[in-house]
């Protein structure tokens, strides 16, 4: 997993007046929205049902009727793509908010308090993180059972650290910096002094980090319910789809596992343009203040 | 350079012992230990015959510390599904990932190093675009969605790889000493069994390598560009050395090191990370080892895979550390 | 009797690609074989624009307006990068300002030395190595066997520079080119290295250039002189000359600097004009305390005061 931990240009010691880290953050989550707003239309205006099989259309190659054709069950898989935005896009960014709010204020708490917090932390995470991914999903889904809300918390664990990390490099070199002594000075408490005066400041790598993340959670999702320990079945899901088709591609039926790995690659890439973009956003917000 | 070392092997023992405490964390207070171990089929009575026997009404210090124990003398315990020791079906199934992670690597240092390499000596141009391009598509692509169009297009259009099953063609017979078949078969002088391991092989490899070994690229590309933009890369090319030397002699050595470590920590994170390219291609390693497992609802074999998978990344992670200290002076002075 | 020139430069005009700001202007430069050259300025005069230029390193951002550079029998435009690197490669070896980050961090001084004379002269191993040791000794290096086994980060400011020294003069270069060789480094080993550096070009004869900002590395290095102020020459002449006898105002501030006596320190009041700024007249009016009227109408042509000397201003000094 890739971490950006550049410092923004310029620490700066106050709170931007118009736009803070929730704004920046609004964009993505608004695309999410959206997202999942079309696969709803999509799914609510398809004459096909996507968790209904239907007898004598199973495995219909593309054609005008069926756009991606059908599967196994007989089930529409165009549908089926749209009604698996559910599972695999707002679930694992469900995930990955959840392990931002965590881990960033666990990290920045880390980096300004510093010390035996900091270290033993730091230890932990580092921990963590050496699990191999899939691994720790295994693992995982074997004690907590399978699901979405398992699969939440998996996506929520591996992140955790992430974040932590990004947000503690960021507020560690300012914690002594000069305007947080003042800060100090001035009277204000700790709580007042993260809030507004450390927390803007790792405002451009977390929220860079956070359409990565939603890539990578995706991949996750799909690839566990692929192994069969993610969404369970008959539930509409990328992995599962590709599941279904893998064991009958050697008999010429491509479009059943094809269809669904398209929309996971897309799907993915356009999570990492989100992610340069918000940064170019923001850096040029950052040039246009100073 | 030996307190560097000893620096080191502390900071890795510090590590896997939080691992290996998370995963016991996990397992013994998230679920239900005992219906962890024996699966759901298990009766009440079962349950609390073993919940004594595993000494699970102990403190929970006790516990870990005993699991310690049993993880130091490699007691993984036993597999529900065979009867037989965790380990010894761990010792059967590993060689076979090894094998599988040391090629996929390697392939991934062939193809993308030199790419790497290239792109950022022509920046801007096509090379370099491609460049981005592959690093983009190779983190976004699910890694059995292209392992099956893989198999779906050099065995069933093209029928010029194997069936996806296993590491080797059924009549090739080959005696098993390292439990890497290419090794084997080569010591034995076996050429067909080292052909059949070899065209088994290449597409999980490639699978692996295009998905898992892109940031090798990125890296190397990166890196380059940095190097070459720095002073005493000017100074050699005003002293007029020729460009091929420039950046394959005096830059590339600098960039070396971040490469070394990236691979090798690819290869660590690939121990543990083969689990889905393992069960697309059936190839019979831990990953697999461990899925299969999950199926039968068998979880400590589960449990000793992540361990293991965990402790050989942070194992190789040490070993890199020490390498680059060898290449690069001044990691040494700087400690 | 007819010197050869070794390198020519002819109305070289540079300016940045963003706003069509003047970097460098109708600079007209001459180096005749065995000539020790220096130009002399500020931050920001121009001067490692000029050096950029000649070799085929000028940076993103910079576009050459006019001019050309005739070096070695070619001649080109700064802007033909490739080209004039290539030839430049070939016949200027440079001392550049940081020695400790020119050299490279991953290779042992005498393997350095061997990548070089082996590439210009084919030596073997052991013979790179005795010529680099001789080298270093010219240099007044002492245990220069100790050194060659050093790396870059283990040695001082003062041993990189001679080393830098030996390897740009190892290749026997048409033309050295010196950039600020002393800037970076003590007071006393300043001394130092500009005493072997001089002794080191008259053993060589060697056509020699040197940018700096202190004129005393220019007194001590040059026998010829050009000065340079917001990107463009404004006197040139023999360097005895020019420190006895300025003519230009901005000479005579900097000849002043260098003069200070105990209890008053001496200095230029004000600061170079802005990029945007260079426009019309003399661009040194501002700090000037000689300017007059003309001076503010467009900037003044060289005038020549003698066979070797010329002088952009309306109101020499001594006039």
């Amino acid at each position: 997993m890739t971490h950006l931990s550049r410092n923004p240009t310029g620490a700066y010691a106050q709170t931007p007046k118009q736009r803070s880290l929730w704004s920046f953050l609004l964009w993505p989550l608004g695309v999410v929205a959206l997202i999942y707003g079309i696969s709803q239309l999509v799914v609510w205006i398809s004459p096909y049902d996507p968790e209904r099989t239907i007898e004598k259309s199973q495995l219909l190659p593309p054609s005008a009727q069926h756009l991606f054709g059908t599967d196994s069950n007989g089930m529409d898989i165009f549908t089926r793509i749209f009604a698996a935005i559910e599972n695999d896009i707002l679930l694992p960014v469900a995930g990955v908010i959840t392990a931002l709010i965590l881990g960033t204020i666990a990290g920045v708490y880390a980096g300004f308090k510093g010390k035996y917090l900091d270290s033993l932390a730091s230890r932990f995470t580092e921990g963590l993180q050496a699990i191999p991914l899939f691994l720790l999903g295994l693992t995982i889904v074997a004690a907590l059972g399978n699901g979405a809300t398992v699969l939440i918390i998996l996506i929520a664990i591996v992140n955790i650290p992430i974040f932590f990390r990004l947000s503690r490099s960021t507020t560690l070199p300012l914690s002594n910096a000069d305007f947080v002594l003042a800060a100090r000075g001035a009277g204000l408490s700790d709580f007042r002094i993260i809030t507004k005066h450390l927390v803007p400041n790792i405002t451009v790598p977390i929220v860079a980090q956070f359409p990565i993340s939603c890539g990578y959670g995706i991949q996750v999702v799909a690839g566990l319910s692929f192994l069969g320990i993610g969404i369970p079945i008959p539930s509409a899901e990328w992995g599962l789809m590709i599941k279904d088709g893998a064991s009958i591609l050697v008999y010429g039926n491509w479009w059943v596992s094809f269809f669904p790995g398209l929309a996971i690659l897309i799907t993915v890439i356009f999570f990492h343009i989100l992610g340069r973009q918000i940064s170019r956003d923001y850096q040029r917000w950052i040039a246009g203040r100073s | 350079m030996l307190s560097f070392l000893v620096r080191r092997m502390i900071t890795a023992t510090i590590t896997i012992v939080v691992t290996v405490a998370v995963i016991f964390i996990i397992t013994r207070k998230l679920g239900d230990p005992i219906a962890f171990m024996l699966g759901p089929r298990a009766t009440p009575e079962q349950i609390n015959f073993f919940r004594e026997k595993a000494g699970l009404n102990d403190a929970l210090g006790l516990q870990f510390l005993n699991y310690l124990r049993d993880l130091v003398s490699f007691d993984f315990g036993e597999s529900i599904s065979t009867g037989r020791s965790v380990s010894s079906e761990v010792l059967l199934y590993l060689p076979a990932t090894l094998e599988l992670v040391t090629f996929a690597t390697l392939t991934g240092l062939i193809i993308f190093v030199p790419l790497g390499v290239y792109g950022a000596s022509r920046r801007g141009s096509l090379i370099a675009k491609i460049c981005d391009g592959v690093v983009t598509l190779g983190v976004s692509i699910p890694s059995f969605w292209l392992g099956l169009f893989l198999i779906f297009i050099f065995y069933y259009i093209l029928e010029l790889a194997p069936p996806p099953f296993g590491r080797v063609s059924g009549s090739s017979n080959v005696e098993s000493v390292t439990g890497f078949l290419t090794i084997d078969s080569l010591i034995v002088g076996n050429v067909s069994a080292l052909l059949s391991a070899l065209s088994y092989l290449a597409l999980p490899c490639l699978t692996l390598a295009l998905t898992s070994c892109v940031p090798i690229l990125k890296l190397t590309k990166e890196m380059m560009v940095s190097v070459l933009k720095s002073p005493y890369i000017r100074t050699a090319r005003n002293l007029g050395l020729p460009e091929r030397e420039v950046v394959w002699k005096l830059a590339f050595k600098n960039a070396l090191v971040p490469i070394l470590t990236l691979s090798a920590m690819t290869f660590g994170f690939l121990i543990g990370g083969s689990v889905l390219v393992e069960t697309v291609f059936s190839w019979p390693g831990i990953g697999l080892y461990a899925v299969q497992s999950m199926y039968k609802l068998d979880y400590a074999p589960v449990l000793a895979v992540t361990i293991i998978a965990t402790v050989s990344f942070v194992f190789v992670y040490f070993l890199v550390d020490l390498i680059s200290a060898i290449v690069d002076p001044r990691i040494r002075a700087k400690s | 009797m007819n010197v050869k020139t070794v390198l020519e430069v002819r109305d070289l005009s540079v300016s940045r690609e963003l706003d069509g700001a003047g970097v460098l202007m109708d600079a007209n430069l001459k180096i005749t074989a065995g000539q020790r050259v220096g130009i002399v300025g500020e931050s920001g005069s121009g001067k490692t624009t000029l050096i950029n230029s000649l070799l085929g390193q000028l940076p993103e951002g910079l576009v050459c307006e006019s001019g050309e550079i005739a070096f070695l029998g070619g001649t080109w435009t700064a802007d033909k990068r490739s080209a004039a690197g290539e030839a430049m490669g070939k016949g200027i070896s440079t001392i550049p300002q940081n020695p400790m980050i020119s050299l490279n961090p991953l290779f042992r001084i005498e393997a350095q030395f061997h990548q070089v004379l082996s590439r210009h002269f084919s030596t073997s191993r052991e013979e790179s190595r005795e010529k680099s040791i001789h080298l270093l000794e010219e240099l007044a290096m002492s245990e220069p066997a100790t050194v060659l086994r050093r790396y870059p980060h283990e040695l001082s400011g003062g041993m990189a520079q001679r080393v830098m020294i030996a390897l740009a003069t190892a290749c026997d270069p048409v033309l050295l080119v010196a950039d600020e060789p002393t800037t970076g480094l003590d007071v006393t080993v300043e001394n130092q290295v500009l005493s072997v550096l001089r002794k080191k070009l008259d053993e060589d004869n060697r056509t020699f250039m040197v940018i700096s900002h202190d004129l005393e590395v220019i007194a001590r290095l040059t026998e010829y002189t050009y000065v340079m102020y917001a990107g463009r020459i404004v006197e040139q002449g023999p360097t005895s000359e020019l420190l006895e006898k300025p003519a230009h105002p901005y000479t005579q501030g900097l000849v002043d600097c260098l003069q200070t006596s105990r209890g008053s320190i001496k200095f230029i009041p004000g600061n170079l004009p802005d990029f945007g700024e260079r426009r019309l007249g003399c661009l040194y009016r501002n700090r000037c305390t000689r300017s007059i009227a003309e001076c503010v109408v467009q900037h003044p042509a060289h005038s020549a005061i003698s066979s070797t000397r010329s002088v952009a201003c309306y109101n020499k000094v001594g006039a």
